[in-house]
C-alpha cells in the first residue's frame, strides 16, 4: 500500500519495517537466529559477510543461507537452532520461512488498513468538525441575515408609518387652510356684497349727478348754440352783403371760427352723452352703398382742391338694405373720410365697404378708408383713439381739429359691435378699418319717415346752389329769441320766402289757426317760454283733427332745437312734428327742408312740372 | 534595480483583479455586509454566477436539489467559498497566454497555484481541523509577485530562472540578486493592495521562508507543506525545482505520514475537480 504514495518514502523508517519482520521470524522460528539485510542497513544477528560489490555471503560456521524476500529489497541470512548443517535447514524449513514472511505481508497489509481507516475517520471526524463549525457558522450569518431583514423590515414598517402620519397631518393642514380659506373667501363675498350695495349706492347717486351734468350740458348747448347760430348765420348774410376784399375775409374768418367751435361743442356733446351711456343706437333702413358715395361726395369739393384723386367702391356683398343707425355710421364714415382728406396732400382716398360676414339676422360690415396722407407711426397707432389726440399735438400744429372725432369714432363702432383700428406708415398713408354690426332687411328701399329718409334721395351735393323760384310760399317762424328770428326771416326772405314770425308757442298757434291756408309749413322753436314748441305742436294736430273732414290737412311742422340731446327728436315726432333741423340752423339745410316739404305739400314749388327741381 | 514597490506599480498601471473580486474580498473584511449586497455584486458578472451555480451544483457539495439562486449558492458554499472562486478567476485573468521560455511556464505557475490552494485546503481541514477557505485564498495568491516579475521584468526574470535551473541558490535569494527584489515581497504588497486579510498576507511573504515557519499549523506552515506536496504532485512552481521541506516540518510530516498519505491520494481528484470548473485552463 505504501508504494502507491512513492511521495513520502523520503520519511518513513525502513528499518522499523525490518525489525518488526526480524521479530515476527524469531518468533514464529523459535531458536533459529536471523539476519536482515537491505539497502538501508542489516538488522539482526551477524550471520554473514558482505562484500564491497553488496555480494552477501553467509557464515558457514554457523550453516548459515541466505533467502531472498519476497516484495522487500531485502535479503534474510537464517542460521539453524543449535547451529544444524546447512542440510537441517530442510526445503520444509524454507517453505516455512517463505510462508512466514507471506504471513507477515498480510498482517502488515492489514495493520496498514487498519491504520489507514483509523487515518480517514479521523480525517473525516476533522472534517465534519470543520463543516460543523462552518455549518454554524452559516446558521450564524443567516441568523443575522434574518435579524438584519427584521429590522429592515421593522424600519420599513416604521417609515411607513411615520410617512402615512406625515402625509395624513399634511392632508389635515390642507384641509384646515381649505376650511379657512373658504371662511375667508366668505367674509370676502359679505364683505364685496356691501361693496356692491355700496357701489349701487353711490351708482344712483352718480346717475342723479350723472343726469344733473346731462342736463347742464343740455342746457349749455342751448345757451351756446343759440348765440353761435347768429354769429354763423350774420357772418353768412354778412359775406353776401357785398363787403370789401378785407371786410370780406374778416367775416369768413369769423363764419369759419364759429363753425369750429360749434364742431367742438357737438364733439364735446357726443363724446359725453357716449361716455355716460347715454348715447344710444336708433334702428331704420339705409342703404349703404348710397351712403358710401354720398360721403365720397361730401369730401369731393376739398380733394378736388388738393387734386387728390377719390375712389369710391362697395363690394356687391354689401346688401342693398341693412338696419341700423344710419346717423352714426354716417358721422364715423365722415370722421374718417374728413380726416383723410384733411391729412392728405396728393394721392388717392379710397372708401372701400365690404360685408365680411353675414348671419341669418345679421350682418357685418367693413369700411376701409384708405389714403396717402402724412401717416402716422405704429407708436401712435392706439393712442390716436384717445380724446384729444391728435398725432402732433404742438401748439402751432398744422391741422386743425378737435381731436375728438376718432374717439368718438371708437365708441359709435362699439357701440355698433364693432372695432376700430388703424394700420399706417409715416409719409406713405393710413388705413382706418372699421367693422359694424347691422340687421339685415329684407323690405325694398322705402322713405318711411323723413327723419330715417334714404341719403340717395338727397343725393344731390351739398354745394349745388339752389335753384330757387319761390311764390307763394308763406312759412310761419315760432321763435322767441330776437337775433335767431331775424337770422332766419332774413335767410328765407333772401330765397324769396314770406315769413311771418309768431313770438311764442300760443302765438303760433293763434296765428295758424287764425288763416291755416296762410300758412305753407311751420318752423317751430322748441324752447320757448310760455307755450313751447312741443305744447304748441299738439295743440295745432288737435285742433286740425276738430276740422271738417273736407277742409282738413297738415301743415308740415319742421322743429328747430340747440337740444341735440338724445330723445329730442322722438319727443318732436311723438308731439305731431314732421321733420327736424338742428341749430344753429344753416342756410342750405333750412331751405332744403322747406323745398322737400313744401313740394310734398304741392302747393308752393313753382318747379317746371310742379317741382321744385 | 527596481523595488518591489516600482514592479508593483507598473504592474498595477496596467492589472489588477477585477472589480468584483476586490469589492467582494472588501465586504467580507466588514462587519454586518448583509447578503443582498453579495448577491448585487456577483450578478454583475455573469460568467462569475454561472460557475458558482455549477460549483455548488457539483457533487462534491452533494445537494438534494439543484440551486439557482445567488443568495441561497452563497450560503452554500459560503462567503469565503465564493470570494476564493472569484480571486482565483481574477487571477487566472492576469496571467497571459502560454509562452514557453526555458524553466518557466506560466501555465505550470497557474496549475501550481491550483494545487498549492487545493492542498492548502486539505491539509487545514483534514490534518488540523480548521477551516481551509482562507489557506485556500493564500495559495491561490502566493505566487502572484512572479506573476508580476514575468510581466514587468521579463529579462532578469527569465535569468533568475535559468540561473535557478544552473543549481546556483534558492530562488528568493536569486531573485533578490538578479531582479533586486523577491515575489514574497512583491506579492505581499499586492496583497496589501488589494486589502487582503493580514494573515494572507504574511503567508505569501514567508512562503519561502525555511528558517522560521514555526508551527505547522499556521497559514505559512501549511503553504509551505501544500507547496512541498504540490511539487511532489508533479506541479511545481518552476520546471524542475525540487520540493523541500524544513527540518520541523518535515518531522511533522514524518510524525503525521498516514495522514499526508491519504491527502496525497486523495490531491488528483481534486484538481481535475477544478480542472471541470475551470475548463481547459485547469489542471
Amino acid at each position: 500500500m505504501e508504494a502507491s504514495s512513492p511521495i513520502f518514502r523520503e520519511f518513513e523508517d525502513a528499518s522499523d519495517k525490518f525489525r518488526r519482520l526480524l521479530s515476527f521470524l524469531q518468533q514464529r522460528f523459535h531458536g533459529h537466529r536471523f539476519q536482515l539485510l537491505s539497502p538501508e542497513g542489516s538488522v539482526g544477528e551477524s550471520l554473514c559477510l558482505v562484500d564491497a560489490m553488496g555480494r552477501v555471503f553467509p557464515r558457514k560456521d554457523l550453516a548459515a543461507i541466505a533467502v531472498p524476500v519476497q516484495d522487500m529489497e531485502a535479503t534474510i541470512v537464517v542460521s539453524a537452532r543449535g547451529g544444524r548443517k546447512t542440510s537441517a535447514l530442510s526445503r520444509e524449513f524454507r517453505q516455512a520461512l517463505e510462508l512466514g514472511i507471506e504471513l507477515f505481508h498480510s498482517q502488515s497489509r492489514l495493520r496498514e488498513s487498519e491504520e489507514l481507516l483509523e487515518v480517514q475517520k479521523r480525517q473525516a471526524d476533522r472534517t465534519a468538525r470543520v463543516l460543523e463549525e462552518k455549518y454554524m457558522e452559516i446558521l450564524a450569518e443567516n441568523q443575522r441575515h434574518h435579524d438584519e431583514m427584521r429590522n429592515q423590515q421593522a424600519l420599513y414598517a416604521q417609515t411607513l408609518k411615520e410617512e402615512i402620519e406625515r402625509q395624513t397631518k399634511e392632508l389635515r393642514d390642507a384641509n384646515r387652510d381649505l376650511v379657512e380659506a373658504k371662511q375667508s373667501l366668505e367674509r370676502t363675498n359679505e364683505e364685496l356684497e356691501k361693496a356692491v350695495e355700496r357701489a349701487n349706492r353711490m351708482a344712483s347717486e352718480a346717475g342723479i349727478a350723472n343726469a344733473a351734468k346731462s342736463q347742464f350740458l343740455a342746457a349749455m348747448s342751448h345757451e351756446i348754440r343759440t348765440p353761435l347760430n347768429a354769429i354763423i348765420g350774420f357772418s353768412e348774410m354778412l359775406l353776401e352783403s357785398g363787403l370789401k376784399e378785407e371786410q370780406q375775409d374778416y367775416a369768413g374768418i369769423v363764419k369759419r371760427s364759429s363753425e369750429a367751435l360749434l364742431a367742438l361743442i357737438n364733439d364735446i356733446l357726443d363724446l359725453s352723452k357716449v361716455e355716460a351711456g347715454r348715447m344710444t343706437l336708433e334702428t331704420s333702413e339705409f342703404n349703404p352703398e348710397a351712403m358710401a358715395s354720398d360721403i365720397c361726395d361730401l369730401v369731393r369739393p376739398t380733394a378736388e382742391h388738393k387734386a387728390i384723386e377719390l375712389l369710391c367702391r362697395v363690394e356687391k356683398s354689401v346688401p342693398a338694405l341693412v338696419r341700423g343707425d344710419p346717423k352714426r355710421f354716417r358721422q364715423v364714415l365722415i370722421n374718417l373720410m374728413g380726416n383723410a382728406a384733411k391729412f392728405t396732400e396728393s394721392g388717392q382716398i379710397e372708401l372701400r365697404m365690404s360685408a365680411v360676414q353675414i348671419a341669418d339676422t345679421r350682418v357685418k360690415l367693413l369700411t376701409e378708408v384708405r389714403d396717402t396722407g402724412i401717416g402716422i407711426a405704429e407708436d401712435q397707432w392706439k393712442r390716436i383713439f384717445e380724446p384729444f389726440r391728435q398725432i402732433d399735438g404742438s401748439p402751432g400744429r398744422k391741422y386743425e381739429g378737435t381731436g375728438l372725432g376718432l374717439s368718438i369714432a371708437k365708441k359709435l363702432v362699439e357701440l355698433m359691435g364693432g372695432e376700430i383700428w388703424v394700420e399706417s406708415r409715416v409719409g406713405q398713408g393710413s388705413v382706418f378699418r372699421f367693422t359694424a354690426w347691422m340687421e339685415r332687411s329684407g323690405q325694398p328701399l322705402e322713405s318711411k319717415s323723413p327723419v330715417t329718409e334714404s341719403p340717395n334721395q338727397k343725393a344731390l351735393p351739398a354745394t349745388a346752389p339752389p335753384v330757387w323760384k319761390t311764390g307763394g310760399l308763406r312759412v310761419l317762424l315760432a321763435e322767441d329769441n330776437l337775433v335767431n328770428q331775424k337770422l332766419a326771416c332774413l335767410m328765407l326772405n333772401k330765397a324769396g320766402v314770406e315769413v311771418e314770425v309768431a313770438a311764442s308757442g300760443k302765438e303760433a298757434v293763434e296765428k295758424y289757426t287764425g288763416d291755416p291756408r296762410q300758412v305753407t309749413l311751420i318752423l317751430m322753436d322748441v324752447q320757448m317760454p310760455g307755450m313751447d314748441g312741443l305744447q304748441a305742436t299738439r295743440t295745432i294736430r288737435g285742433w286740425e283733427e276738430k276740422q271738417p273732414p273736407l277742409g282738413r290737412r297738415r301743415v308740415p311742422i319742421i322743429a328747430m332745437t340747440a337740444q341735440a340731446v338724445e330723445g329730442d327728436r322722438e319727443k318732436c315726432i311723438e308731439a305731431g312734428m314732421d321733420d327736424y333741423l338742428s341749430k344753429p340752423v344753416k342756410k342750405e339745410m333750412l331751405l332744403e327742408k322747406i323745398r322737400e316739404w313744401s313740394s310734398r305739400q304741392g302747393v308752393s314749388c313753382l318747379g317746371s312740372e310742379g317741382k321744385c327741381f | 534595480m527596481p523595488t518591489a514597490a516600482q514592479l508593483l506599480q507598473k504592474f498595477s498601471d496596467t492589472k489588477t483583479l477585477p472589480h468584483v473580486a476586490l469589492r467582494l474580498s472588501k465586504l467580507l473584511s466588514q462587519e454586518g455586509s448583509r447578503i443582498q449586497e453579495f448577491d448585487a455584486l456577483i450578478k454583475m458578472d455573469p460568467v462569475l454566477v454561472t460557475r458558482l451555480l455549477r460549483m455548488v451544483n457539483s457533487p462534491y457539495y452533494g445537494l438534494s436539489e439543484k440551486i439557482t439562486s445567488i443568495s441561497r449558492a452563497i450560503v452554500f458554499i459560503g462567503m469565503k467559498n465564493l470570494r476564493n472562486l472569484v480571486v482565483l478567476d481574477g487571477l487566472k485573468d492576469l496571467i497571459p497566454e502560454d509562452t514557453q521560455t526555458g524553466v518557466f511556464s506560466r501555465k505550470q505557475l497557474w496549475l501550481h497555484c491550483v494545487a498549492v490552494s487545493i492542498c492548502s485546503q486539505l491539509i487545514a481541514e483534514r490534518v488540523f481541523g480548521q477551516m481551509g477557505e482562507d489557506v485556500f485564498l493564500c495559495g491561490i495568491l502566493h505566487d502572484v509577485g512572479m506573476i508580476v516579475e514575468d510581466q514587468t521584468a521579463p529579462d532578469l526574470f527569465v535569468k533568475t530562472c535559468t540561473a535557478l535551473a544552473s543549481g546556483s541558490g534558492a530562488l528568493p535569494l536569486l531573485e533578490k540578486e538578479i531582479i533586486g527584489t523577491d515575489h514574497c515581497e512583491i506579492g505581499a504588497l499586492l496583497a496589501k493592495e488589494w486589502k487582503m486579510p493580514e494573515e494572507i498576507k504574511e503567508g505569501i511573504r514567508c512562503h519561502h521562508t525555511t528558517e522560521a515557519p514555526g508551527r505547522p499549523d499556521t497559514m505559512t506552515g501549511i503553504l509551505q507543506l501544500a507547496e512541498f506536496m504540490a511539487g511532489k504532485l508533479g506541479h511545481p512552481e518552476l520546471k524542475g525545482l525540487p520540493a523541500a521541506l524544513s527540518a520541523s516540518l518535515a518531522g511533522h510530516v514524518r510524525e503525521n505520514l498516514p495522514d499526508y498519505r491519504l491527502l496525497a491520494k486523495e490531491i488528483p481528484a481534486r484538481m481535475a475537480m477544478a480542472r471541470d470548473l475551470y475548463e481547459g485552463q485547469g489542471a
